[in-house]
């Protein structure tokens, strides 16, 4: 280049003669600078001469030197906010203390801020993981969604333009009503993801799509977090205490639970419960770090559990070790089944007319049956038998209406039979590779504690027989008197209500509310009135992706499911969906998607099928996101969604933590992201506005309401009353309307940054504690029934071991039992199983370095030496993963800690940090399960997050070979 | 952009120097935001690479291979979609993260400690991040910013005979802590990435000017302390 001299350089200046102008920089004064702040706060250009004052150092202030001059100062913080992280799917609810300085948040500390409980426990002083402690890394970092997204070429080919919130929220209204118009409600779907919390944020998208009455998928099913085992027994998924109450049990059993890794904030109340002299037992076929802690470690068979759980049943009836009046008076096994069709002894059966729902059990002093109390037809409303000693085994005779004899037996003697048939522990060794006197130890040790706990959780669910598994599990708690007991039962995981985010989520008057309060709280009278309200519009996940998402391809093949389905599951799906047992149609397929926090390409197993069927058909796929996950790769606008410490929200309540922990907004949202409850805000308005300007509006929804788009914002935003900045005035909404948080405010949120809770909530949907509450004693679940004597939500009204529905009788599964796991996605040899990783919830940090840095950085396969050396497996090098329904490349790891047949990728991987875009979920084909779909049947009836076929993985086989 | 003070008729020799030095970072601060409608439109039109020439050449100093990148920055997209996705694609969003944040955390390592001791620098200098056009401490435009505002203030101090040292050390520590020291680390993966030759060619010249400037101020201020 011609070295220009300074003079001509000042000439060739535009300026003529060079003027330098310091532009309005990224930079303000901070307050209490040294001179000039004014000018430049206000932006106003200082006189040339005054300049040197005008901005930066003052004169006389110190001089630079170097470097280390600015470590002088002492650091100081703007303001200390409390915090938490609402959208991040953790069982857990933490409150932290956020440092703030030059409106970002520096650093997060773990804030001690827990009153007290119960003096007899440890408190839960202080909570917080490695992920929580890096959230402000995360969402400053270079993962994070700050501005509006369009494509550009291709879906998927990651080309993105960025468009300003005005042009997304048009594209996306434009393609919304022409969906509309084009289908009504059936050309929408929602997927609204399982990162979700309380707070005008999370039940933002809900009320925009009941709001417009589309269907919005009901997630909890297909990411395999429903405990069916529990809807079947107890009838309620969800059950659980605090997890203060692991302290009081003398014996804790973490069954396919790892909460040293997965429940750190808690894990402490497990060691201290070991320093107590509660015995610890790790139930799981690999050394993981819960079972390091463990006094005795049981490794059944991968799949084989429920051949362990009932083998311990079998030794403890054996053994006369039972509580045979809990057993009389809790669950449904002394009532009668009759021995020709098996199903139970009806009133129906007895008399002309009688009560379908009415069961009965045998009286021996009278020497006859009698109505059993607490069924769904009984008027009773305690379950007490009152004079009656019920038998628990045996079998008599009875008269039919029309004069048969009908020979009934008890469910305690079939099932005592079976166990004696087929459940002995060494029958059980056989099946599971435990030695049968360990299988007895178990056992024995069990139902001599004085409270036995079994902590099972989601791992459990997400077996394909996951029910029969739970079933067992829960025999096992019943048979020893410990559900409803303090420090013991069996417990899957459950949530506190606030009212008022169901309230927000599916009533267009908020409004009002407040005025009519106390008609709010009558409102809340009926739980199961409340739960098919909000349940409406909400579709079941894994069967609408069956139907909809071509799952079925995989999902219904008789080889990948149970044998005795010859046919496969497709006849019994077809079945219920013509009965209409759920929500879900088949005849449309919509168009539009809108993914809320979801990201149903990465958690859906068999997501590649997915992508390749549903994507196709879709016009419009819109992410709202704070981070590019897989589905928003997928799609066609991203909208940036605020995070977690820039709105204002709750943490959701998972009951094992008892107390309300706010979300405040330590600072103003990134780049141009909002807020959910603002971003809807606006697209309802700009889908208003567009229908009006359009000329349409009308149209049926999802379930055949009329609608009008034209009052879509009018609906949302309540006619006005809730602007889309008033996410504070609908916090103080949620709290007013909740009863968990009656009294509670804001202001004193903001001060304490959590409080005990004043109440549990109302029971129903995912909060099945159903006991009392004290905020100096731990949640001990079910103490309504086991205390109260209150029936059970279940069809007999009892804890029910024994399911007559035709399908469950079919199967032979309509007591709990053993069967061997099926051959998902071909017979291969190896089984492949998961589990959630330390590292990340979900996959919210998945992709982050500092907790990559932590582990091997990549997606890695767990494989056990011996299958390693098998395959010529060397540790770290790349393998295929492969069967009948796709393959995937990882990493080797070569773990000792894993049984030959295993091979593991822990969860959540997202399909983009794999070669070629195929992860783990690729090869799952996750069959369906037929008892999962019987919802014409008392309690298995299908509602939100109750009963619904589960996507399954941990029964997937595959093969795994070395790439050179 | 809007001035927020003004020095007129800057002088040849010490003064148009610094001028020249503040000019080149203000020019890629602003090229190396995002690049809106207009922006693209000066680039299309030619305006970049006279502009990057003239501070070039009143530098007291040659920045090697300077000519060759601003060739490089001549070659503009023509569609301005395409232009702003290449941006967004690069330095913005990607599944992961994109292959090039323009953040010198990320580049650098330890990224609280970077953003702390910019913060600092910052702070120093009576500055905070403005709440209205706010990005993150280290991103490169407010690195390069602040570099403009340091050599701004130069120039005003030698019109005044006031300390000009403190803002010439200043830039000699920032920049070599910082710009200097990870920018080249993003034009090499832009280079390995074959990513087009604007943007090559624009964190291509912000590095070579960030590495000329840093060892510029080591030969006039001495060496980066330990
Ligand atoms: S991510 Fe969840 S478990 Fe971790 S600190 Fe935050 S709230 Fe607690």
């Amino acid at each position: 280049m011609k070295k220009l001299d300074r003079r001509t350089f000042l000439q060739a200046s535009s300026l003529g003669a060079l003027s330098l102008g310091l532009g309005r920089l990224a930079f303000t004064l901070f307050p209490g600078a040294p001179t000039g702040a004014e000018a430049l706060a206000a932006g106003e250009p200082a006189a040339a001469g005054a300049a040197t004052d005008a901005v930066g150092r003052a004169r006389g202030q110190q001089p630079y030197w170097d470097w280390r001059d600015i470590y002088r100062e002492k650091w100081t913080w703007d303001r200390v906010v409390r915090g938490t992280h609402t959208n991040a799917n953790c069982v857990s609810s933490c409150a932290w203390n956020l440092y703030v300085k030059d409106e970002l948040v520096w650093r997060e500390e773990q804030a001690s801020s827990y009153e007290e409980g119960s003096l007899d426990c440890p408190d839960f002083n202080p909570r917080g993981c490695q992920k929580g402690a890096c959230a402000s890394a995360l969402f400053e970092g270079p993962t994070r969604l700050s501005y509006p997204l369009e494509r550009i070429g291709e879906r998927g080919g990651g080309r993105w333009k960025r468009v300003s919130w005005q042009q997304a929220l048009d594209k996306t209204a434009e393609a919304l009503i022409d969906a509309v118009e084009a289908q009504g409600g059936h050309g929408l779907i929602a997927e609204i993801g399982p990162e979700t919390g309380y707070g005008p944020n999370s039940a933002a998208p809900t009320r925009f799509f009941k709001m417009l009455g589309s269907p919005i998928t009901d997630s909890m099913a297909m990411i395999g977090d429903v405990a069916f085992g529990g809807t079947m027994t107890l009838g309620t998924p969800h059950t659980d205490g605090s997890s203060d109450d692991w302290f009081r049990s003398k014996y804790l059993v973490m069954w396919a639970f790892n909460p040293l890794s997965t429940r750190i904030p808690d894990a402490h109340f497990l060691t201290e419960a070991r320093y107590g002299g509660t015995r610890v037992v790790s139930i799981a076929p690999d050394y993981n770090p819960t079972s390091i802690r463990a006094d005795m470690w049981l490794n059944p068979k991968q799949g084989s559990d429920a051949a362990l759980a009932l083998a311990a049943v079998q030794v403890i009836i054996s053994e006369g070790l039972h509580d045979r009046a809990y057993i009389a008076e809790q669950t449904d096994l002394p009532l009668l089944v009759r021995r020709d069709n098996g199903r139970f002894l009806r009133e129906s059966d007895l008399r002309e007319g009688g009560n379908e729902e009415v069961f009965y059990a045998w009286d021996p002093a009278r020497s006859r049956e009698v109505r059993a109390p607490g069924g769904r037809g009984s008027a009773d409303e305690s379950l007490s038998w009152g004079a009656v000693s019920p038998a628990l085994e045996g079998q008599w005779r009875v008269r039919a209406a029309d004069g048969k004899v009908l020979e009934v037996e008890t469910v305690f003697s079939k099932l005592k039979r079976r166990l004696d048939a087929d459940y002995s522990p060494e029958q059980a060794a056989g099946i599971t590779g435990l030695n049968p006197q360990t299988i007895r130890r178990f056992a024995r040790e069990f139902a001599a504690a004085d409270s036995a706990l079994i902590l099972s959780q989601y791992g459990s669910c997400k077996h394909y027989h996951s029910d029969l598994l739970q079933r067992s599990q829960i025999l096992l708690a019943s048979v020893t008197g410990n559900l409803g007991r303090a420090g013991g039962g069996w417990r899957s995981g459950a949530f506190v209500t606030m009212e008022g985010m169901a309230v927000m989520s599916m009533k267009k008057d908020l409004g009002l509310f407040d005025l009519v309060l106390l008609a709010a709280q009558s409102y809340f009278r009926d739980p199961e009135d409340n739960i098919a309200e909000f349940s409406e519009y909400f579709v079941p996940s894994g069967l609408w992706h069956y139907v909809h998402g071509g799952l079925e391809a995989e999902s219904s093949r008789a080889d990948y499911g149970d044998p005795m389905l010859v046919d496969g599951p497709g006849p019994y799906v077809r079945e219920a969906l013509e009965g209409n047992w759920f929500p879900v149609q088949t005849e449309k397929t919509p168009t539009f998607l809108l993914s809320v926090l979801g990201n149903v390409l990465r958690h859906s197993r068999n997501a590649g099928r997915l992508r390749e069927h549903l994507w196709p058909k879709l016009d419009m796929v819109v992410s709202i996101d704070f981070r590019m996950s897989q589905t928003a790769t997928q799609s066609d606008i991203v909208l940036p969604a605020a995070g977690w410490y820039e709105k204002v929200g709750f943490k959701y309540i998972p009951s094992m933590i008892p107390y309300l922990t706010l979300g405040d907004r330590a600072v103003p949202p990134s780049g141009d992201s909002k807020p959910e409850w603002e971003i809807f805000h606006l697209l309802s308005s700009a889908v208003a506005r567009r229908a009006r300007e359009r000329g349409v509006g009308v149209y049926s929804d999802y379930l055949s309401r009329e609608r009008d788009l034209k009052q879509l914002d009018a609906a949302y935003s309540d006619d006005g009353r809730f602007g889309p900045g008033d996410e504070e005035k609908l916090v103080e909404f949620v709290l007013m309307v909740s009863s968990c948080a009656k009294g509670i405010d804001l202001e004193r949120l903001r001060k304490s940054g959590n409080e005990r809770l004043v109440s549990l909530g109302q029971v129903g949907g995912t909060n099945g504690i159903f006991s009392d509450y004290s905020s100096k004693e731990p949640v001990v679940p079910l103490r309504w029934f086991a205390e109260k004597k209150q029936p059970y939500p279940t069809l007999t009204g009892r804890q029910q071991f024994y399911i007559d529905h035709r399908w469950f009788l079919k199967l032979d599964e309509a007591l709990p039992r053993y069967k061997e796991p099926p051959a998902a996605g071909g017979d291969y040899p190896l089984v492949m199983s998961g589990g959630h990783t330390r590292w990340s919830i979900h996959a919210i940090w998945r992709d982050h370095e500092l907790m990559l840095r932590l582990q091997r950085g990549e997606p890695a396969v767990l494989v056990g030496a011996a299958d390693a050396r098998e395959r010529a497996v060397k540790d770290y090098e790349r393998v295929r993963v492969y069967n009948d329904v796709s393959d995937f490349t990882a990493r080797a790891k070569i773990v000792p800690g894993l049984p030959p047949g295993l091979v593991i990728v822990y969860h959540a991987w997202e399909p983009f940090q794999f070669e070629n875009g195929r992860s783990h979920q690729h090869v799952a084909p996750s069959p369906i399960k037929v008892t999962q779909l019987a919802a014409d049947y008392g309690h298995l009836a299908w509602s939100f997050a109750h009963y619904e076929p589960g996507q399954v993985d941990r029964d997937t086989r595959v093969e795994i070979a070395r790439l050179v | 952009m809007q001035e927020i003070a003004e020095i007129k008729s800057i002088e040849a020799g010490p003064e148009s120097d610094a001028a020249a030095r503040s000019m080149l970072y203000r020019y890629l601060a602003g090229w190396l935001r995002f690049p809106w409608e207009d922006f693209h439109k000066s680039a299309l039109g030619g305006e970049l690479a006279p502009a990057a020439s003239e501070c070039l050449a009143a530098l007291p100093y040659e920045v090697e291979g300077a000519a060759e990148l601003i060739e490089l920055f001549s070659v503009v997209e023509s569609d301005y979609d395409l232009f702003q996705s290449d941006y967004v694609g690069l330095f913005d969003v990607g599944a992961g993260g994109p292959p090039c944040p323009l953040y010198g955390g990320n580049w650098i390592g330890d990224r609280q400690k970077t953003m702390e001791e910019v913060l600092r620098f910052y702070r120093f200098f009576g500055l905070s991040l403005s709440k209205e056009e706010r990005d993150l401490p280290d991103h490169v435009t407010t690195q390069l910013e602040f570099l403009h505002f340091l050599s701004f203030k130069e120039v005003e101090a030698i019109r005044e005979s006031a300390d000009v040292g403190s803002y010439r050390r200043a830039a000699r520590d920032f920049v070599a802590r910082h710009p200097a020291r990870w920018l080249p680390r993003a034009q090499q993966k832009l280079e390995k990435k074959q990513a087009p030759d604007f943007w090559r060619g624009l964190i291509g010249l912000a590095a070579a000017y960030c590495q000329a400037d840093a060892a510029y101020l080591v030969s006039t201020e001495g060496p980066v302390a330990k």
